[in-house]
């Protein structure tokens, strides 16, 4: 069983990681960050998981739709922050590069009295971690693929036992002018995209310090800047000229403290400021949005022995819209208390958590989650089991928006029931299988969702979901002379359908949630030979509704992309050079993630990245 | 265990159905059509049907007879000389089919906003076009190509034509405008610019030619603020405003006016429903002939003859508006204000037209 260890390890850990051994976590292993380098969030977790996402074109808007929720229903955490929007509740994967993190995990069903609101599909955890042992890490890489993409990243990771440092700098140029065949013209005609360029320039820095007396500082600092072409839709006889602005900051500051090997405390400060400069000169738009969020956290965690643990947690957010269509500033304070405890015995690991969240309107249901993981069969076969509520706080365009803005509308509840075996098999050959079957059971009550009124179309607490579903993951690891096999596969059955409408003039019952396919599968097989690599995915994507009345006629049938990386590793002594060839959509499969987005067709990539690595023996 | 792979496969692609589509064989030469802008950027926009002879509303017509999606918001549509011209607004395009059959025989493009279509003749239909400065751009009918164009106000709307002129309301499109631009058919120049009211959206003629137009007024989210809406009659002597009533405040939903056998009809969901007067009156009713109630919104409306076989039965066409994302509705409604069908239409139905 996962065994609490009192070290400085845990200390720094969040404890929305500490507390959900209950929950179905995927962590991506460095053979996932290695393969997908250069890649967005969206892209890789879609590669990784089989997860559904959503994005009107290769580099444009993505979003998540985990467990068959909608883009507001996952958050995504950078070191315990929340950084999903504060206008839409959503995050849009697109802007995260996969870089901008040292661990990233996804749980999914994330309970809301570890994670707050806004968490019924799950959350994404991107954590800076330090390398105690590391001196020096310099890494480079350039990557030049079709359509004029041009990415270049430098990685710098250096410092002692005491301090350690990261700098990471990303810049991406792409003019995406990829060809598609366009099915809404008159003869299927190919054409070329156009208005479709993209450009994304990232700063990431940590720096973590153990000091003195069990102190431990850490910071992080996240500057980017991104700008995007948004492309006209398939079918267009006029180029778009709308385009995007993304920039951003993100900065935190967490100290803490251990004594007597049974106390912890922390103390975390967060700011947050996302713009957002939309424009569309056809139209003669220009629209600004620029939020900031001010966040405090106080943890105290009591280690009252290596079986029994558990903590309080207070946290407040300052938050602040200064957008046009609010015709005002807008600011809110919010406030957090929670407490979680972990009790561990040899075969079972328990964990209970409360929080309750204060708002200046509807304050959160008492927010409650309990969940164990046990052993069946000692280190082979494992039980998990969780029950949890959830609620999500109407976000600030439906409260505010002019017109149509609700600030009467209520949040959304709900609760989710998950259970779950794994099963393990380690054999001396270096053999290694996991086996994951998770079936789970969620509501969201008071579901919001935008619709016409007289005088406005506005956002309406309209109906019930049920989502229920399956999760099948295989994992495959084998290791023979030189030669090392990991395959991976993720089969998903998702139902998320509306259980009743409150108003019966929209009666969908029955229907499934637009863009949630019932079935997902996502394979990735890794082949290396000594330093020769061969890396295969595929993903298949069930049928997905684009109307909420389940209209056979606009729904987008079901595709399936496969991906071939094939690399050679040269390593001389302290320094690795890497040469990957890739080529995506091998099949060139006409598709479209969003009904009328244009994607891509075949295309290919070639990366070259140098590493230096020094670490203390 | 070993299997699962394949089985997965096999699973996926038998689930890759292919949507069964009305195959049957109908000849759409004359009736009403429907046109259904569909979801914004979605390119789900789709015209029906109604088959007055089978009271039945077929729906995606074009998407069954064509094989493809018709476009992004589709906004209106005019027959002439066999063939229907259909306007999508944000594919900036007309569809052009054969009547008979709604096979495509072509795509007129580009344009960069194009609205309303009417055939002026049997050579010839114009377009509105524009969000901001407008145009009317004059198409030949034979070749489907452009062959002149008319500067007119701000994002021009519906056409109206009474004799010799061709009457344009000039909508303000993403601006502003307040005026009726007036356009001689022959030598395709705007002879006058009528000022009506903020925004006209739409224009009809009565049985002295004169011409009544409904002006949406400003919105709240307009600066300067909101403006009400108004219906005002242009006397077709004097060519001046002769009546001018206050309707009250709109905001995003349409408003719309027909005419029918001496009577005129507007209204709109925001102004609480569709209202009923005799063009000989000089006061506005005060209460609506068919009323906005519940979350269903009104979206567009004509007054017409439904003939069933030998009776004529004057009936009111209500289009409403479920959700962006799913069909709406088409009501018929006698003269007594009671529904007397329902039947599902396309996805935000905009429009009906008669041919």
């Amino acid at each position: 069983m996962p065994e609490v260890q009192l070290s400085e390890i845990k200390i720094s850990a969040y404890r929305n990681i500490f507390f959900k051994e209950d929950k179905k976590i995927f962590h991506f292993d460095s053979l996932i960050f290695e393969t997908n380098k250069h890649l967005s969030l969206g892209e890789v977790l879609n590669l990784a998981t089989g997860i559904a996402i959503t994005q009107n074109s290769p580099n444009g808007i993505s979003s998540i739709l985990l467990r068959g929720t909608s883009a507001n229903h996952t958050s995504v955490q950078w070191n315990g922050l929340n950084i999903n929007s504060l206008t839409t509740g959503a995050a849009d994967l697109s802007i995260i590069p996969v870089d901008a993190a040292d661990q990233i995990s996804i749980t999914e069903g994330a309970a809301a009295s570890l994670y707050g609101s806004g968490n019924f599909g799950g959350a994404i955890d991107l954590n800076s971690v330090a390398e105690w042992n590391n001196r020096l890490t310099l890494k480079l890489s350039t990557e030049y693929g079709s359509f004029e993409n041009l990415k270049n990243a430098i990685s710098l990771k250096i410092g002692n036992a005491k301090c350690q440092y990261h700098f990471t700098f990303l810049n991406h140029f792409a003019k995406n002018n990829f060809s598609f065949f366009d099915s809404y013209k008159f003869g299927n005609p190919k054409v070329s995209q156009t208005h479709n360029e993209t450009e994304n320039q990232a700063i990431l820095q940590s720096i973590f310090c153990l000091l003195p007396n069990n102190q431990r500082l850490e910071s992080g600092l996240w500057l980017q800047k991104k700008s995007t072409n948004i492309p006209a839709i398939m079918g267009s006889y006029q180029e778009s000229s709308q385009e995007q602005t993304d920039k951003t900051l993100k900065f935190y500051l967490k100290y803490s403290f251990f004594v007597r090997q049974k106390n912890s405390f922390s103390l975390k400060n967060g700011f947050l400021q996302d713009f957002l400069y939309f424009s569309d000169k056809n139209s003669k738009i220009d629209s600004k949005f620029l939020t900031k969020k001010f966040l405090t956290n106080l943890e105290y965690t009591f280690f009252y022995s290596k079986n029994f643990i558990f903590d309080i947690n207070i946290d407040y957010k300052y938050l602040n819209a200064d957008i046009s269509a609010y015709q005002k500033l807008k600011t809110e304070h919010q406030f957090g208390f929670s407490t979680g405890a972990k009790w561990t015995t040899k075969i079972c690991v328990t964990n209970f958590s409360l929080r309750q969240e204060f708002y200046e309107k509807n304050h959160s249901t008492l927010l409650f989650s309990i969940g164990s993981k046990f052993e069946i069969v000692k280190e082979k076969l494992f039980s998990r089991i969780n029950f949890a509520n959830q609620f999500r706080n109407p976000t600030f365009n439906e409260k505010y928006w002019e017109p149509g803005g609700n600030p009467n509308i209520k949040p959304e509840k709900g609760w989710n029931f998950e259970i779950a075996k794994e099963y393990f098999f380690e054999n001396k050959k270096n053999c290694k299988l996991f086996i994951d079957l998770t079936a789970y059971y969620s509501t969201i009550y008071d579901f919001i969702q935008w619709i016409p009124k007289t005088k406005f179309w506005s956002p309406e607490n309209v109906k019930t979901l049920i989502i229920k579903g399956i999760e099948n993951s295989i994992h495959f690891d084998m290791k023979f002379s030189k030669i090392f096999i990991k395959t991976s596969a993720n089969y998903r059955f998702t139902i998320s359908e509306t259980a009743e409408n409150y108003d019966k003039n929209l009666d969908f019952t029955g229907k499934q949630s637009i863009y949630v396919p019932i079935h997902s599968f996502q394979t990735q097989i890794y082949f290396s030979y000594k330093n020769f690599y061969l890396s295969y995915n595929q993903t298949l994507t069930g049928k997905r509704f684009t109307t909420a009345d389940n209209n056979e006629i606009f729904a987008l049938p079901f595709y399936s992309l496969s991906d071939i990386s094939l690399g050679k590793t040269l390593i001389f002594k302290k320094l690795s050079v890497d040469f990957q060839f890739k080529t995506r959509n091998i099949f060139n499969v006409s598709y479209q993630i969003i009904r009328a987005y244009a994607m891509p067709l075949r295309n290919y990539s070639f990366r070259i990245s140098f590493m230096f690595h020094n670490k203390n023996s | 265990m070993k299997y699962l792979p394949v089985f997965l496969v096999l699973f996926f692609l038998y689930s890759c159905e292919k949507s069964d589509e009305n195959s049957q064989k109908t000849d759409f030469s004359s009736g009403i059509i429907i046109t259904n802008e569909g979801g914004f950027q979605k390119n789900n926009g789709s015209v029906s049907f109604f088959d007055t002879k089978n009271d039945i509303l077929r729906n995606n017509i074009f998407d069954s007879v064509n094989k493809r999606s018709l476009g992004d918001v589709v906004q209106s549509f005019a027959a002439v000389s066999g063939k229907g011209f259909i306007v999508a607004n944000n594919s900036q395009k007309i569809e052009v089919v054969d009547l008979k059959s709604f096979a495509s025989i072509g795509v007129i493009s580009p344009f960069s906003y194009p609205r309303f279509a009417l055939g002026v003749n049997n050579s010839e239909v114009w377009v509105s076009n524009g969000k901001f400065q407008g145009k009317i751009y004059v198409i030949d009918v034979k070749t489907l190509k452009i062959k002149d164009s008319v500067d007119v106000g701000f994002g021009p709307e519906v056409l109206l034509q009474v004799e010799n002129s061709v009457f344009v309301a000039n909508s303000g499109g993403w601006g502003s405008d307040s005026t009726i631009s007036e356009i001689d058919v022959v030598s395709k120049k705007v002879i006058k610019t009528h000022f009506v009211g903020d925004l006209p959206v739409d224009l009809v003629s009565d049985s002295q030619k004169n011409i009544w137009v409904l002006c949406k007024g400003k919105p709240s989210y307009y600066a300067g603020g909101k403006t009400q809406a108004k219906l005002v009659k242009l006397d077709s002597q004097t060519k001046q405003i002769s009546l001018n009533f206050d309707l009250g405040y709109s905001e995003m939903n349409p408003l719309r006016l027909c005419y029918h056998y001496e009577n005129v009809y507007f209204g709109g969901a925001d102004l609480g429903g569709i209202f009923k007067m005799s063009e000989k009156n000089t006061e506005i009713p005060k209460t609506p002939f068919y009323k906005q109630e519940g979350t269903q919104q009104i979206y567009a409306f004509e007054m017409a003859d439904l003939h069933s076989g030998e009776l004529i039965i004057p009936t009111l066409y209500v289009l409403k508006v479920k959700s962006f994302d799913s069909n709406g509705i088409l009501e018929t409604v006698n003269e007594n204000s009671v529904v007397l069908k329902t039947y599902s239409a396309g996805i935000v139905p905009n429009g009906i037209w008669f041919y």
